[in-house]
């Protein structure tokens, strides 16, 4: 569905405009490099297309030919995995852009309330989505084993978690601080950091818009726009 | 084969069992009174049973995950009966399913009683059957393989849902896992050599089910003809 | 309270709309008789509760109410079995199984057995066989016989022998005369076959255009001038008379009718058996003297009772013959030719006489 998406695209843009930047973005990430992204089409007319999903699904994507530009994942392993793969084409070095931040929505806000098998949970597949590993790494930890029988319900990804709680079908989601913002944070210290990695997956030399749209993400007003919407910054 | 595929498979199994014998205990009846209406306004009841034909089942699945989440009317009147609730269960898929598969069992039933000439239910009816026993001796013998055409369809369509159960399964091994959702997930992470298990056993089993059948069909055709 | 009282209003298709307000008879054969198109099926499935007519109207067989103003009883609780042109047995069944359906459904068990029906209709090479495999007549027997296994109260037959070939229809009509005369059951038959209806009825109800034109008994209305009967090409009368000596060198049987011998055909009847006598009005032909060389062997003293004139070239004469009437066509020449007036006394020359088959002893 993203190809079609992006065929079009392709078709339809103004030849002034040149070729758009394709690139893939975890779900969790994607509404805040929406704004950072019309930011900079705003700026440079250079048109930019997001395609997300969860992690795990835009790596195996990738993996077998997926034409994107530039890949922010939601974890480190992805990024460095299609660094050090042998790829034919050359592709960047992993850099970090946000460390994420697991939140508790829903119920009353206590935390407490993952050791109640009566509440249902949402959380994204941990087979292919970071947060949902963070999530499960919260969910073993031994206050929380009562809450063992819960029902606990895996979106294909993060924003998937979200829809499951938000459409009142989960009492309770783990979700990244983005998508819910004034939910209750979880310490960072009950699971591995979710230190977010993107990487380039095509030849940044010869290639001005990604260059350019590369020193935008790195500048401080991006890295202010990322702290805001619920990241912390990169350690 | 793991325990998640092995649950996989009966949960699929199970689900489309349950559509299929619900489809046809309430489709019949409904196929029946569409078959006999002369009436243009049942032309409503007809595109509302089609739409599932039509819609992309993502928009079944939207629909569906509103409807049935525990603050609405259904989902608080399936707590008040079951005391379980709604979202994200067995149930769940089952309604899904039966509105995803109701053409798939109406049409073809639909259609076969339309083919039953009147007259002889007219006959029937002057020796002493009232309604329910015109249909019970004279529709259903004459329509006997149009049951077996759309109770089949009706289950293979259900064993291959994906989008309905991706919007409002929720992915719970043993529960919502179904086979399509557990193959998605295994390619999604990689692992093919479950994915192949699982989508070679599918096809396999599919392939002997449509033989089984055919070859049934050739032989009443045959006996027709003699 | 007796008899099938009937008030209906029925529309069909293309603006056609039965309209019947009548009395028929609840005992013997009425036979239902008019063109295509004239109403009969319509007539029948009202009665059997198939269609439902507008209301105001009533239905009632013997005074029970089958359909009023406000109720309506419908046709599987009326007991009325219908015998369809086209058979419609059941094609899953076989033949037996069609004639089990019935028995299997019946409330009251006053009706002709399996066995008897079977032995009637010879049923029994048939009853193992699947309807595909039979022939028209074959089919329509079994649809008797299945209708009779159902007891009904009032037996309906919609033109039974018009999808049978001649020898087929021949043998079937035997079949429905042997089952008049055994059962004490009422018939209407609908038919535009006028030799058929000679056959079978008692009772005649003519109906044009959605509209009963007349009724009466058969031999009534058969020898009148006053219904459309008489202007049909083979219009003809029917005349009651007694079988008496057979003349077997000469292959003749007499026939007594109202003190005067006719001769016939020789049938295998017993002398005594009262017969009907079918006499088309072309083949009657009338003089003043009576002949004495003529090859016509049956020539009546019959009085003129009316004339009517039939087109342009033709006039129908209505004959007296004691208490029953006889018709003849002759050219209005020859009417001219001869004078004829009402009251002469002539002489009727038949020159061939139908002696149908059957009459119920029931019969005036």
């Amino acid at each position: 569905m993203h190809y079609l998406l992006m065929l079009l695209l392709v078709i339809a843009a103004p030849v002034t405009a040149g070729e758009p930047l394709r690139v893939a973005v975890a779900a969790n990430f994607r509404s805040t490099l929406q704004q950072i992204s019309d930011l900079f089409q705003q700026q440079t007319g250079q048109q930019v297309v997001l395609s997300s999903g969860s992690t795990g699904v835009l790596y195996s994507q990738i993996l077998y030919g997926a034409p994107f530009d530039l890949f922010f994942s939601a974890d480190v392993a992805a990024a460095e995995k299609l660094a050090t793969e042998d790829s034919g084409t050359s592709r960047g070095e992993p850099f970090c852009y946000a460390r994420g931040t697991l939140v508790l929505a829903g119920g009353n806000g206590d935390l407490a309330q993952l050791a109640d098998p009566n509440l249902s949970l949402a959380i994204a597949n941990p087979a292919t989505a970071p947060y949902g590993v963070a999530a499960m790494a919260v969910l073993a930890r031994p206050e929380f084993a009562a809450g063992h029988k819960r029902k606990l319900v895996r979106g294909t990804n993060v924003v998937q978690a979200y829809q499951f709680w938000h459409s009142g079908g989960a009492d309770l989601a783990l979700l990244p601080k983005a998508l819910a913002p004034d939910a209750t944070p979880v310490p960072a210290a009950w699971h591995a950091p979710l230190d977010q990695f993107a990487i380039s997956l095509t030849p940044v030399r010869g290639n001005k818009a990604l260059d350019s749209y590369l020193n935008w993400i790195r500048s401080d007003t991006v890295r202010a726009m990322i702290s805001n919407a619920g990241y912390q910054p990169c350690p | 084969m793991s325990n998640a595929e092995l649950d996989a498979i009966g949960l699929t199994i199970a689900l489309a069992a349950i559509t299929t014998i619900l489809l046809l205990i309430f489709g019949t009846p409904l196929a029946w009174w569409l078959s006999r209406q002369k009436a243009k306004w049942p032309a409503l009841v007809e595109a509302l049973v089609a739409m599932p034909l039509i819609l992309p089942p993502t928009v079944l699945g939207f629909y569906l995950l509103l409807l049935l989440a525990p603050d609405t009317a259904v989902g608080r009147a399936w707590y008040q009966l079951t005391g379980t609730q709604l979202a994200f269960s067995f149930s769940a898929l089952v309604i899904g399913s039966v509105i995803y598969s109701l053409p798939f069992v109406v049409q073809p039933l639909q259609a076969a009683f339309q083919r039953v000439p009147e007259d002889l239910l007219k006959a029937a009816a002057t020796l002493g059957a009232n309604p329910l026993d015109q249909f019970r001796s004279v529709v259903i013998p004459l329509t006997r393989r149009s049951f077996v055409t759309a109770a089949s369809l009706g289950f293979a369509h259900t064993v291959g849902e994906f989008g309905v159960v991706l919007m409002i399964g929720g992915n719970i091994p043993g529960e919502t896992q179904v086979l399509s959702i557990a193959l998605y997930d295994y390619v999604e992470s990689l692992q093919f050599a479950e994915a192949h298990r699982l989508a070679g056993g599918l096809v396999v089993f599919s392939l002997v089910l449509l033989i089984m059948l055919y070859r049934q069909d050739r032989r009443d055709n045959w006996r027709v003809r003699a | 309270m007796n008899g099938l009282a009937l008030q209906l209003d029925c529309p069909g298709e293309q603006h056609f709309r039965l309209q019947v307000d009548c009395v028929l008879p609840t005992t013997g054969v009425t036979a239902i008789y008019g063109p295509s198109g004239s109403g009969k099926s319509t007539l029948l499935d009202c009665i059997a509760g198939l269609r439902r007519p507008k209301s105001p109207g009533h239905v009632r067989f013997q005074g029970e109410s089958w359909m009023t103003a406000e109720t309506f009883v419908p046709p599987w609780q009326r007991r009325v079995a219908y015998v369809f042109q086209d058979a419609r047995l059941f094609p899953h069944l076989n033949v037996q199984q069609n004639l089990d359906y019935a028995v299997s459904r019946r409330t009251h068990d006053d009706g002709p057995g399996m066995q008897q029906v079977v032995c009637w209709l010879e049923l029994a090479e048939l009853l193992q066989r699947s309807p595909a495999a039979l022939s028209a007549g074959q089919k329509q027997r079994v649809a008797i016989g299945r209708a009779l296994l159902s007891a009904p109260r009032l037996l309906l037959l919609d033109e039974p022998l018009a999808n049978l070939d001649h020898s087929a229809s021949q043998q079937c009509l035997i079949y429905l005369q042997r089952l008049t005369k055994e059962l004490q059951l009422p018939i209407l038959y609908v038919s535009h076959d006028i030799e058929e209806v000679s056959q079978l009825a008692d009772y005649l109800v003519l109906l044009e255009n959605g509209k009963i034109a007349d009724q009466g008994s058969l031999l009534d209305l058969c020898g009148r001038l006053d219904t459309r009967l008489s202007h049909e090409e083979q219009a003809a009368a029917i005349v009651l008379g007694t079988i008496g000596q057979g003349d077997p060198e000469f292959g003749l049987t007499e026939l007594e009718v109202e003190g005067q011998t006719l001769l016939v055909g020789l049938q295998q009847h017993a002398p005594g058996q009262r017969r009907r006598l079918r006499i088309p009005a072309r083949d009657v032909s009338v003089c003043r003297e009576k002949p004495l060389d003529s090859s016509i062997l049956n020539i009546l003293p019959v009085t003129v009772t009316e004339i009517q004139a039939q087109g342009s070239a033709r006039v129908l004469l209505r004959l007296a013959l004691g208490s029953q009437y006889l018709l003849s066509r002759i050219t209005r020449k020859s009417a001219t030719r001869l004078q004829l007036q009402e009251g002469d006394q002539l002489f009727a020359q038949i020159k061939s006489a139908a002696l149908l088959m059957d009459s119920a002893d029931n019969h005036e």
